[in-house]
């Protein structure tokens, strides 16, 4: 049985790390970094002072940016689902984007324009009202709630399918005004606003890129940072680490409860199965047009525009301040990221670990996805363990590692390995789920079919499991190792020393205020990784047969 | 073809005892149709039958040679059984065109030929336009030829048939049963083939079982299940809907005021259950109050509908039982009928029975693969 094995890796992987790092709250001397049996006097500090008053902003972020995101998942899955507007596609593409961008890279692209003598100071358009406000709760809650909205616009967006249709024709039917109607869909669609609202909330406490960037700049401290700070600066208090962590989770375990209750009242009128034709589409026409494309526009430039724009410009800038002449115009900064060592390590460093431990984070979520299509107590622990684990803050289990390897029986803190361990422990709840769908279906029905129909174990290797899974694997493959290649939290508390991963570069530049520097480096990498996305799905594609590629599409009518 | 034999199967999964103790006997080159409602097994016993699920306890034979026995701990996997199957969402490998989905198995256990043999088949099911398409591309009923024409190819030794027409709409539904019936035969292949739709099973059935919570009620010709049907849920599930309380002493039967006389003494005296089809009523035309039909049944018609060619009655008598009723002629809604009933095509169990209570169906609907 495969099961154990897998089960015995999660234990090395995340159970371990997280328990050795989250004890410790009330064990201060459990390791031998502190002192003392069990006390809850960890959990008094993090109730006072500088501790408590990160975990209330993180709160009040959250709770803000978890609003902002669902109103504005609410409209973009409007505009998507309900309207004929014309650029749908484009606000998939942009959820899309935005799900994939690192958050400190947004932070950052802000950061540039905005700050003391940034783009828009240099340009003399210096708005100090608007500099104060950013550099502050406002910007730490616009800019989450930019990078988030995708994440309650996924959430949203179905639902508005589910109940579109025969259920709005019978309303208009028996006689409901458009008052009532709205009313009605509201009440249908509040499942899927308080699951994005938890998603969002959850996203947003849990962050660290903003926290570690904008969030410290501005002095508005965040929960994530206040532990990242514990843990690194003077004075260390890992038992105070640990019981702010503690209460981090017991905030976004409120969220996931509170989205869990309302799950549960929703499916019991389970109004969302069963087949259900697509509503109409509302013509957009004159002002609401208008509107809406004014919104999106926006929203696309607020959340991704500005921030990629003003980091584009900045790697292009002499010295950040001098103007936007064309003598303040240089190239010196591609020139030295092409060829300081300094500057081609870290990505190098990156690289190399994004694809093995992407690659081992595959593997294993592979395994892992078919042991959760299977039944059974152990597949259902596990899926519950790996659902905690997403929900976690990646801060918290990357410090987890520090605690668990940082023994004289497993001495691996300050290695590679132990990087490379947190990035596939960090890669596996969620690609794993990403897995999930195809390998069940392929597990199911279609390997059945052929088993019934007597062919053999490698036989069904080769014409079924490899040709339906190629793509399914390639994609989760592209998302592991690119989401590690920009992986913050982790990189950040466990690099080895004098090997910084990219994102430590990049962060570790801009402190040092070398902004043109930070700036090309980041637009280099996102090209580079870019471009070899693009590059390895396009041999794959161009390499497989026309068949494979139809892995996705539905396998049965009726 | 080969013959199968099932003796005391049982399959539990977790609490829901999904097969209770099963015996079955196919002949070779048989046509057996299993039916019975959601949950009752019969889907459990097909995925037994193609070695997708082990049973629990009880054995599994085919021909001389035992494929499933936990007692002796013998099992033969699916794919050395030599099986075709048509699946109820067809599972058709997406990634592969017609041709292809129909000749992976023979190259696979290396038929010389595969091409022309697989082309034959995807003729015999009028598909040879499409062989070159994906599955996406075809309609529900061509992929369900499709995967026809895949179970087929192989010359298996037993065919399989997990409720394959219930994705489709009538019309095509009914073409496609005479298609499998005529090429089942052509091919002369046993076969097993499990629905929970009563036409569809009488319509193919060489030999009908039906079955209901895990249990197989009845296994017949499908003549001798509807004329004689081993209990009330099977009288029930093979159309005898109405149903109506009684009482037996020697020959006579009487229901409600009125009295039958029976061809012979009903096997059981003393309260019985009557279950009644429609062609067991006589509808005689309007209750006239004290006329002679005074001393027969009397019956409000609920519903009166034209079906093939005349009238089909639902209708209540006074105690609220109901029946339903066939007529060459038109009576209004809310009209109160005279009614005789034919002794000799009444279905009479005794009322302790306790199968009748199973009746509500639906209530005993299990989840997971049970069906």
């Amino acid at each position: 049985m495969a099961g154990l094995p897998l089960a015995a890796l999660i234990g090395l992987l995340l159970v371990f790390p997280l328990a050795s790092f989250l004890l410790v709250a009330f064990w201060p001397g459990l390791f031998g970094q502190g002192s003392g049996g069990f006390s809850l006097g960890a959990f008094r500090q993090a109730l006072t002072g500088y501790a408590v008053q990160a975990l209330g902003d993180s709160l009040v972020t959250g709770v803000a940016t978890g609003a902002l995101a669902v109103a504005t998942g609410l409209f973009l899955s409007w505009l998507t689902q309900r309207t004929t507007f014309a650029a749908r596609r484009a606000i998939d593409v942009l959820v899309w984007l935005l799900l994939l961008a690192p958050s400190y890279l947004l932070a950052i692209g802000w950061q540039m324009l905005l700050q003391r003598g940034g783009l828009l100071w240099q340009s003399g358009l210096d708005i100090g009202w608007l500099r104060d406000a950013f550099f502050g709760p406002v910007g730490v809650i616009v800019v989450l709630a930019t990078k988030h909205f995708s994440f309650a616009y996924l959430a949203i967006a179905p639902s508005w399918r589910g109940i579109g249709g025969e259920l709005e024709d019978a309303a208009r039917v028996h006689g409901m005004g458009t008052r009532r109607r709205a009313a009605l869909i509201s009440r249908l669609l509040l499942p899927a606003l308080v699951a994005g609202f938890a998603v969002v909330f959850a996203e947003s406490i849990g962050d660290f890129g903003v926290a570690a960037t904008l969030g410290a700049t501005a002095n508005f401290p965040l929960a994530t940072y206040a532990i990242y700070q514990a843990l690194y600066s003077n004075p260390l208090n890992f038992p105070l680490a640990a019981a702010s962590s503690w209460l981090l989770i017991a905030l976004t375990a409120v969220a996931v409860l509170l989205q869990a209750r309302v799950n549960a009242r929703a499916e019991r009128y389970a109004v969302l199965t069963g087949r259900n034709r697509m509503a109409r589409r509302v013509r957009l026409e004159g002002g609401t047009r208008v509107l809406a494309w004014v919104g999106v526009s926006v929203l696309a430039m607020v959340s991704l525009g500005v921030p990629v724009l003003a980091t584009v410009a900045t790697s292009f800038t002499k010295v950040l301040g001098n103007g936007l002449g064309a003598a303040n115009l240089t190239l010196a900064n591609y020139d030295e990221v092409l060829h300081a060592h300094s500057m081609i390590t870290p990505f190098l460093y990156s690289g190399g670990l994004a694809v093995a431990a992407g690659t081992i984070a595959v593997v294993l979520s592979l395994a892992l996805a078919s042991l959760l299509g299977r039944k059974g107590g152990l597949a259902r622990a596990i899926d519950l363990l790996l659902l905690g684990t997403m929900a976690m803050p990646g801060l918290v289990l990357a410090a987890g590692y520090i605690f668990a390897y940082n023994q004289s029986f497993a001495p691996l803190y300050g290695t590679s390995f132990l990087l490379g361990m947190a990035y596939v422990g960090g890669a596996l709840p969620s690609i794993s789920r990403v897995l999930l769908g195809p390998v069940t279906q392929v597990n199911r029905n279609l390997h059945e079919a052929a088993r019934v129909h007597s062919v053999g174990g490698l036989g069904r290797l080769r014409h079924v499991t490899i040709p339906l899974l190629v793509l399914p694997l390639l994609y989760a493959w592209l998302l592991a190792a690119s989401g590690i290649m920009f992986e913050l939290p982790a990189s950040e508390l466990l690099y080895p020393p004098g090997q910084q991963p990219l994102a430590v570069a990049l962060i570790w530049h801009v402190q040092n205020f070398d902004f043109g520097l930070s700036t090309a480096l980041e637009v280099s990498a996102v090209f580079v990784v870019t471009g070899a996305v693009l590059l390895v799905r396009g041999l794959v594609l161009g390499l497989t047969p026309k068949g494979w590629r139809l892995a996705e599409a539905p396998s049965a009518g009726g | 073809m080969k013959s199968i034999t099932i003796e005391a199967a049982v399959k539990r999964f977790g609490t829901v005892q999904a097969l209770a103790g099963i015996d079955l006997h196919v002949k070779a080159g048989e046509f057996v149709v299993l039916l019975g409602p959601s949950g009752s097994g019969k889907t459990t016993l097909l995925r037994v039958l193609a070695g997708l699920e082990r049973l629990d306890g009880g054995r599994l034979v085919v021909d001389d040679v035992v494929v499933d026995d936990p007692g002796q701990a013998v099992f033969v996997p699916a794919e050395k059984r030599k099986l075709g199957m048509v699946f109820q969402e067809y599972a058709l490998w997406p990634h592969l065109d017609v041709l292809s989905n129909v000749g992976l198995a023979l190259r696979q256990n290396r038929v010389s030929r595969w091409r022309e043999r697989a082309l034959a088949v995807l003729e015999s099911v009028g598909l040879s336009e499409q062989v070159d398409r994906y599955p996406h591309q075809l309609s529900g009923g061509q992929q369900q030829r499709v995967a026809l024409a895949r179970a087929l190819a192989g010359r298996p030794d037993i065919l399989l048939f997990d409720e394959p027409l219930s994705n489709l709409d009538a019309k095509l539904r009914e073409e496609l049963r005479l298609e499998i019936a005529g090429l089942v035969e052509q091919h002369g292949t046993t076969a097993v083939y499990i629905t929970h739709d009563q036409e569809e099973a009488f319509f193919l059935a060489a030999r009908l079982g039906v079955m209901h919570r895990g249990r197989l009620l009845q296994y017949d010709r499908p003549e001798n299940v509807y004329l004689r049907p081993a209990t009330p849920f099977v009288a029930d599930f093979t159309g005898a809907s109405g149903r109506l309380r009684g009482e037996v002493r020697g020959d006579v039967l009487q229901v409600g005021a009125t009295e039958l006389r029976l061809d012979r003494p009903a096997a059981s005296q003393g309260a019985v259950e009557v279950n009644v089809r429609p062609d067991a009523v006589a509808l005689r035309g309007a209750a006239v109050d004290g006329g002679p039909a005074a001393t027969g049944l009397e019956a409000t018609v609920v519903h009166c509908a034209f079906s093939v060619g005349r009238y089909h009655y639902w209708l209540r008598l006074s105690t609220g039982e109901r029946l339903e009723a066939y007529a060459p002629e038109r009576f209004e809604e809310g009209l109160r009928v005279s009614i005789e009933l034919v002794p000799d095509k009444l279905m009479l169990f005794a009322s302790e029975g306790s199968d009748h209570h199973a009746l509500d169906r639906g209530v005993d609907d299990v989840p997971g693969r049970v069906g």
